[in-house]
């Protein structure tokens, strides 16, 4: 062993890099701190890709080692090899690399989280069939210490027969060093002894393997045997006679499913190690503890969930608003600058009119999509987030669904590109596509800026009580897409996806204390995510918008000549009739115009048309459109947008945004699909053209009709 | 107070059921429950009975005199230990309203037996009749039941404590505690383990 005072210079700092050889799987449970692991031992020297042919993503990292250097590949966190998802699949051919593209791992670090050292073992005695280096890391040990539980390593390490177990630290980082230390020896460990829990089927499949020759591994066995692999079962089947294999399962597993005696035996290996190596102190909970325990109860916790909701909402209307004042202000003033340094002309208009107006009504949304994206991060952290699945499983049932449709659901709040993703968790495929299609529906931080807009230009700013009118108002829009995206899960598991009653299991990880860095890094994540967006695609849509708005050009004498004769018109008024006449006959106007036919119906003028018809690639350049038109139409760039909106009108001088107008749009916003990149990830997750097309004419046309009978009926009354 | 239960007419003795599963003769003799003695009704409705029990009556009836024990009958039983008195539960278990009428009447004079018999015979008690706190030990599992078998990956498998945790609104889904992890289930797969030495634990 070296020193432990020994200074650690960071490779990486001094220019010297070592060239990663061999490369080794992480692997360990779901919540075992492995993603913390990982981005511990890796630091910035990591790469995001997918695993070929699936969505599951593939995180790659060097590891860089005193001597040398090596590959990490982080797997999804699985607790078996038994099962059939997408996520155990790839971590299973990842780790016997059956992966194209992916070597096979020359060792295993095994993440097991002491809190649950009981399924951590289990998956590692799956795992030691392998045959492979293997080496341990056991995390959460502070919590462990918290829970009154002490776990003597040296004897767990005696009871593996002699795997090397490093607790490890991944918050303050202690141990770390010893892990690096272990992990660059990995290659002398031998390979590590199988635990005797259950010899009859270990020496059946050793038998087996010796028997059936060289292209056989002994995992390759193990999976045919218990038939969680189907192609080797299969083979297995063939090379042997269905009739041997028969009997050797009905000696091994008697009539019960193999996965069940798996799962009898292995557990019963688990619980004797377990009581060598585990000291749980009676415990005395402290307040802050019980308090916890206390609001895991039904009722406490269900109102706990409703009142969390509502302080998001109230939270990105409030608390945003100063910051958001703030940027409008810097934003206008900036335009104004501008148009007085340069005068006006093409190139200042372009500036202040395209770029700092279309950008700028994205970039005002920022701080609320950062509030809303901290909330949805710190319930992620704390554990809460699995905990609303447990609470809403009931709700969810009615609908057919089960409650782990409600995480996809939730987080579809923040995007609904990840949520779709995180739905891999469902295992029945019908239920799977269900949330998908339920999932767009809910309110995502790309609707927030339009109903941010609409709601504070034409929502008075009152309060209703102790709460504030604009905030109710957002939570219904939430709430209809809540409603929005459950009817259709509804009707979709009664008709065209019904399907037997669905499971509902799922490991509830206790209250955590949420790590600032983490919250930190996820949420600068997050929130440069979304001004890579608005620097980019809505950079250049604006643009598009403003060439559009801006070309080509009247000449000046042009407009409105009878104006001239009446000079108590002031000049306001000749400006505002110049620019309208100046936008009318654009091209954009020209495109508007044609397709207003389509939306009068719904009360929307070729300005909101278009500016609807232009975020049907993605929903966030609605706004920035709009700020877009509607300052290329003004000469007068002190009113803010809403301003505007507030004031614009039909040819025949009646208001535009009228309030049955508005709450059409908000309608059609709220249920509508514009986003190209929730179609593309339907299209990958369920592999099929159908759904996103079948999505996006759903969605679309329930949009318009929802929008069209509000409008209708609204301008009856 | 259940004396109203004896002249209720006599029924055809329903036959027994082998799962445990309530299926469709159960709530076809719901209503007639109802007929029998409103307050059972009424009580058995309340959710607020310190612990509910499931027993085999069949072995409780062998203690009773006059009782023809052959009939099986399940019969969940909810003890309202303030009150000191019986009530019957038929909501998920088939029980022939006769025999629980004569068996009403036993009971008065049987209680303190019963008492003992209640400790003595949890018998055939599933995780899905644990009320939060309770700490039982799971006996057998039935894993014909895929779901179930999911479970059993998690850790829920044969001789191991676990402890009731939640449950949510609705009495449905339950919340498993064991060895430091939480599991959340359905009452559907709860049924399928059998549990034994059902110990109270406090809330922490």
């Amino acid at each position: 062993m070296t020193e432990k005072t020994e200074v650690k210079i960071p490779v990486s700092g001094i220019g010297i890099r070592h060239k990663a050889r061999a490369s080794i799987a992480l692997i360990g449970n779901p919540n075992a701190g492995k993603s913390t692991l990982f981005n511990r031992l890796t630091g910035l020297r990591q790469t995001t890709g997918n695993f070929p042919g699936v969505t599951v993503e593939k995180h790659q990292g060097t590891v860089e080692l005193t001597h040398s250097a090596f590959n990490l590949i982080d797997l999804p966190g699985i607790y078996s090899l038994d099962g059939t998802s997408t996520d155990e699949r790839i971590a299973v051919d990842v780790t016997l690399g059956r992966v194209p593209g992916t070597e096979r791992p020359s060792g295993l670090l095994v993440v097991i989280d002491a809190t649950h050292i009981y399924q951590g073992l289990y998956l590692l005695e799956q795992l030691l069939e392998l045959q492979l280096p293997t080496i341990i890391a056991l995390t959460m040990i502070d919590a462990a210490t918290a829970n009154g539980i002490s776990i003597d390593t040296d004897a767990l390490q005696d009871a593996l027969g002699g795997i090397p177990v490093y607790p490890v630290s991944s918050i303050s980082g202690h141990g770390l060093d010893e892990l690096k230390e272990g992990l660059e020896h990995i290659a002398t460990i031998p390979s590590p002894p199988i635990p005797a829990s259950w010899p009859e089927f270990s020496e059946t499949a050793q038998q087996l393997s010796q028997q059936l020759g060289e292209d056989w591994q002994r995992i390759d066995v193990i999976q045919a045997l218990l038939q969680t692999h189907p192609d080797f079962a299969g083979r297995l089947s063939r090379q042997l006679g269905t009739d041997v294999v028969t009997n050797l399962r009905t000696k091994l597993f008697g009539d019960e499913p193999p996965a069940a005696v798996e799962a009898r035996h292995r557990y019963q290996w688990v619980k004797g190690v377990i009581a060598d190596i585990q000291e749980q102190a009676p415990l005395y909970s402290k307040i802050g503890a019980r308090l916890i325990r206390w609001t895991n109860r039904p009722w406490p916790a269900t109102l706990l969930f409703f009142a969390v909701l509502l302080l998001v909402f109230q939270a990105v209307f409030t608390w945003a608003t100063p910051i958001m004042d703030a940027i409008d202000s810097v934003g206008s003033g900036l335009g104004r600058i501008i148009i007085a340094q340069l005068g006006e002309n093409a190139f200042s208009s372009f500036l202040a009119d395209g770029v700092i107006a279309g950008v700028g009504s994205v970039i005002i949304f920022l701080p609320q999509i950062l509030i809303l994206f901290l909330f949805i991060i710190i319930l992620e952290d704390t554990g809460y987030l699995a905990r609303t699945s447990f609470l809403m499983d009931r709700v969810m049932r009615t609908v057919g669904l089960s409650g782990q449709s409600v995480i996809p659901m939730l987080s579809s709040f923040a995007c609904a590109v990840p949520s779709i993703m995180a739905t891999r968790v469902i295992p029945d495929r019908r239920d799977r596509i269900a949330t998908i299609l339920a999932a767009p529906f809910m309110t995502c931080s790309a609707r927030l800026p339009i109903y941010a807009l609409l709601i504070a230009a034409f929502v008075p700013n009152q309060s209703v009580g102790w709460m504030n009118l604009q905030g109710l108002v957002l939570f219904g829009l939430y709430l209809l897409g809540i409603l929005g995206g459950l009817g259709t899960a509804m009707l979709l598991k009664s008709s065209a996806l019904k399907g037997p009653k669905p499971h509902f299991m799922l490991a509830l990880p206790e209250f955590r204390t949420p790590n600032l860095q983490t919250v930190a890094i996820k949420l600068f994540d997050r929130g440069r995510i979304f001004l890579k967006r608005a620097g980019t695609v809505i950079f250049v849509v604006a643009i598009l918008v403003w060439t559009l708005a801006y070309f080509p050009r009247m000449e000046t004498a042009d407009y409105h000549p009878d104006l001239r004769i009446t000079e108590s018109v002031d000049q306001a008024f000749i400006d505002n009739t110049r620019s309208a006449a100046q936008m009318e006959q654009s091209w954009l106007g020209r495109i508007g115009r044609t397709i207003e036919p389509v939306f009068k119906p719904l009360g929307w003028d070729w300005r909101v048309s278009s500016a609807v018809v232009a975020g049907f690639p993605a929903r966030e350049v609605v706004v920035a459109v709009m700020g877009t038109i509607y300052a290329v139409g003004s000469e007068a760039d002190d009113q803010s947008l809403s301003e505007k909106l507030r004031s614009a009108k039909w040819p025949d001088g009646r208001l535009i945004f009228t309030l049955p107008m508005v709450l059409g749009l908000l309608v059609f916003y709220a249920w509508c699909l514009q986003c190209a990149a929730t179609l593309a990830t339907i299209r990958r997750e369920t592999n099929s053209w159908r759904w996103p097309i079948f999505a996006w004419v759903y969605m679309t046309s329930i949009g318009y009709g929802g929008a069209l009978v509000i409008y209708q009926v609204g301008s009856l009354l | 107070m259940f004396c109203e239960a004896g002249r209720v007419k006599t029924r055809p003795a329903a036959r027994a059921v082998p799962d445990l599963d309530p299926g469709p003769l159960a709530r076809e003799h719901r209503p007639q429950a109802s007929a029998v003695c409103p307050a059972i009704t009424f009580l058995s409705g309340l959710s607020v009975y310190p612990r509910s029990l499931a027993l085999e009556l069949k072995i409780l009836l062998e203690f009773t005199p006059g009782i023809d024990s052959e009939a099986e009958i399940n019969a969940k039983t909810v003890f309202r230990s303030t009150a000191s008195i019986f009530l019957i539960r038929n909501d998920s278990h088939l029980v022939d309203l006769d025999y629980v009428s004569r068996t009403l009447r036993c009971f008065t004079i049987h209680l303190l037996m019963r008492i003992t018999l209640i400790y003595a015979l949890r018998i055939n008690m599933t995780l899905a009749d644990l009320v939060p706190g309770d700490t039982a030990i799971l006996e057998k599992i039935d894993t014909r039941d895929p779901g179930v078998i999911k479970l059993m990956i998690l850790g829920m498998v044969e001789d191991i404590t676990v402890r009731m945790e939640n449950i949510a609104i609705g009495g449905d889904p339950l919340e498993v505690g064991f060895f430091g992890s939480s599991v959340s289930l359905r009452k559907e797969q709860a049924r399928h383990f059998k549990v034994s030495r059902i110990t109270r634990t406090p809330s922490m």
